[in-house]
């Protein structure tokens, strides 16, 4: 079956304070089929701005690294270098950050049920949470 | 594996390069922003025309304002009213028939006959 949509996000922990704290929900919405975690790494960005990165199950001692690596249900090496590079641009320096390739599951069931329903997705079309928040004060100063 | 990412396509990257080709860069959200371009466009093409009638009628306005300044240079300036004044009935006639010619009332049959009877 085709993945459904895809998703990158880039969690980044300033002063590299990485902890594990995200991995149950993590786990959770993995659980749900909300999402499956296809791709991800561990970016490093040093004082200086350098970026690095390593794969999670390549961190080594590092349980947090241990359960993200046994959280993957990796497709492929979605992600390049040059991605990384890119999207880590927004990191501050002495930062480190999960990359995480969502795709979201729960839209394959919906998706299926679409196509035998004889619909057509006509638009699908994502609005960060920040638009609505500005169009709802919009809404609010006309009324 | 360290270094399976280095120099290979990604998804980032993908998306741009195919936005470039063949505008793709969400297809399901194609329809969304074609939808806006064509507002945009038509928003865009209203203010153009009502640019377009806001400068004509400016331009309409200007060429009635030079038009009311040609016909005032062009407009005989009023008798002197010093004839009248004079009291001569028969000069204040003729002025008025002269006038009249000027203005296309009288032509110049009608002038010569009407300023032959003033003058009978």
């Amino acid at each position: 079956m085709a993945l459904g949509p895809i998703e990158i996000v880039v969690i980044g922990f300033p002063g590299n304070k990485f902890n594990g704290e995200i991995i149950p929900e993590l786990e959770r919405l993995i659980e749900n089929d909300t999402i499956s975690i296809v791709d991800g790494l561990f970016v490093l960005k040093d004082v200086e701005g350098e970026v690095d990165f390593v794969e999670f199950d390549e961190i080594g001692a590092n349980d947090d690294a241990v359960r993200l690596a046994g959280l993957m249900n990796q497709v492929e090496s979605l992600i390049s270098d040059e991605d990384v590079a890119e999207l880590a641009a927004g990191l501050e320096p002495n930062s480190s950050a999960a990359m995480l390739v969502f795709e979201h599951t729960w839209v394959k069931p919906f998706r299926d049920a679409i196509i035998a329903s004889g619909g057509v997705l006509a638009a699908n079309l994502r609005i960060p949470g920040l638009v609505v928040d500005q169009l709802l004060d919009e809404l609010a100063a006309v009324d | 594996m360290p270094r399976r990412r280095i120099g290979r396509p990604g998804l980032v990257g993908t998306m741009a390069r195919t936005a470039v080709i063949a505008g793709t860069a969400s297809a399901t959200v194609g329809a969304v922003s074609r939808g806006q371009a064509a507002k945009a466009q038509s928003a865009a093409q209203q203010q153009a025309a009502q640019q377009a009638a806001f400068e004509s009628q400016a331009q309409l306005a200007d060429m009635q304002a030079q038009l009311a300044t040609v016909q005032a240079q062009q407009t005989p300036p009023p008798p002197p009213a010093t004839a009248p004044a004079a009291g001569d009935d028969l000069m204040v006639k003729l002025q008025q028939l002269a006038d009249m010619k000027a203005a296309g009332i009288l032509d110049d049959a009608e002038f010569a006959a009407a300023k032959a009877k003033l003058l009978g």
